[in-house]
């Protein structure tokens, strides 16, 4: 009873505070739940990015169902997934009903755009994590070319992750 | 009440072929409530886009619960509501499993290897979308000093990353009030 709480706890706040939506959340889930929790550690995190960045859907509800289903099973995994999504589902329904006719799309923007900022920080840190560990388990030339593989073909060309996933794992083997 | 029902199949097919998740929900649901289903008008549709991105939370999931409850109230957000959720923990629970049982096998060791810098790949794709986002709106030498400071206050002080979310938010305010 004591992890649904922890469960619900940490997945309500990456709700409440994950802005930009999908992968972009995927640093506070870090926080939360490798590095405070200590529920998964480095390398099932990037297997659970992957696999929820390979399934069509919502990655959010995909990352919180796999890390809850982990720790408590599927009861574990509904929370988790309910968790990070229902709260900001409701908040944004009655901001919608009530609030719009007071906010205007230049107060909005205000606001969003120096959290863009930080949200890119949050994924630059995390990067710079993973590319240190990167750095002891391949050769730097391979790390870059993996980079230069995936980057442009997703930011460039917009091709989704998955295919992108598939298609280097493909390469390699 | 039918078109009820539409809606919340719509949502269950854009969830279940849907690969991208987040920004690319935007367009598919425009493409079902504005165009094959006309629950909103592309003008309100728009501004209900702006206030998606600028709250926290699942991008599509907000856009289908809200059009759920404008069209049926309390029932229309709960059954669109599960309509996005539950496909993604059917499919993760699968897939989770599936992984799982593959992992003693050596291939899948080799592959987690790789999988490192592709995710970083798919990271460094969104840290250069909002950063060129925000330095569209605060100019250059604003969203490169937010981006370095917030960088080093969450990589090298170790600061919570929901009190350094709540200063930008705090800072935007202050911004426009200036």
């Amino acid at each position: 009873m004591k992890e649904i709480l922890e469960i619900f706890i940490s997945f309500l706040k990456v709700g409440m505070f994950g802005y930009g939506g999908g992968s972009a959340v995927a640093p506070l889930i870090h926080k939360e739940a490798v590095e405070k929790r200590g529920w998964i550690d480095d390398d099932e995190f990037i297997d659970i990015v992957a696999i929820a960045n390979s399934l069509p859907g919502a990655s959010m509800v995909e990352m919180s169902t796999a890390i809850g289903y982990k720790i408590k099973g599927l009861l574990g995994g509904i929370v988790a997934a309910f968790s990070i999504t229902l709260p900001s589902m409701i908040a944004f329904t009655i901001v919608m009903i009530f609030l719009n006719d007071l906010i205007t799309e230049e107060v909005l923007n205000a606001v969003t755009v120096p959290v863009l900022a930080v949200v890119a920080a949050l994924m630059f840190s995390l990067s710079k994590k993973f590319f240190l560990q990167s750095k002891k388990e391949l050769s730097l030339a391979i790390i870059v070319l993996v980079y230069l593989g995936s980057f442009p073909l997703i930011y460039f060309i917009r091709i989704y992750p998955s295919l992108v996933i598939v298609a280097i794992v493909a390469y390699v083997f | 009440m039918i078109m009820l029902w539409r809606l919340v199949l719509e949502i269950l097919v854009i969830v279940l072929f849907t690969f991208g998740g987040g920004a690319v929900f935007i367009p598919m649901f425009e493409r079902t409530l504005v165009e094959s289903l006309g629950i909103f008008s592309a003008q309100t549709y728009t501004a209900i886009v702006a206030v998606v991105n600028s709250l926290p939370g699942v991008t599509g999931g907000k856009i289908a619960s809200y059009a759920g409850f404008y069209e049926a109230g309390v029932l229309g957000f709960i059954l669109t509501s599960l309509a996005f959720i539950v496909p993604g923990i059917i499919m993760m629970v699968i897939a989770y499993k599936f992984v799982n049982r593959m992992k003693q096998s050596k291939i899948m060791q080799n592959i987690s290897l790789y999988i490192k810098p592709i995710v970083v790949g798919i990271f460094l794709s969104i840290i250069v979308k909002f950063l060129d986002l925000s330095i569209q709106g605060l100019g250059w030498i604003e969203g490169v000093i937010i981006f370095a400071l917030a960088f080093y206050l969450l990589d090298q002080r170790k600061m919570q990353p929901i009190f350094v979310i709540v200063g930008a938010i705090v800072y935007g305010i202050i911004r426009i009030n200036i």
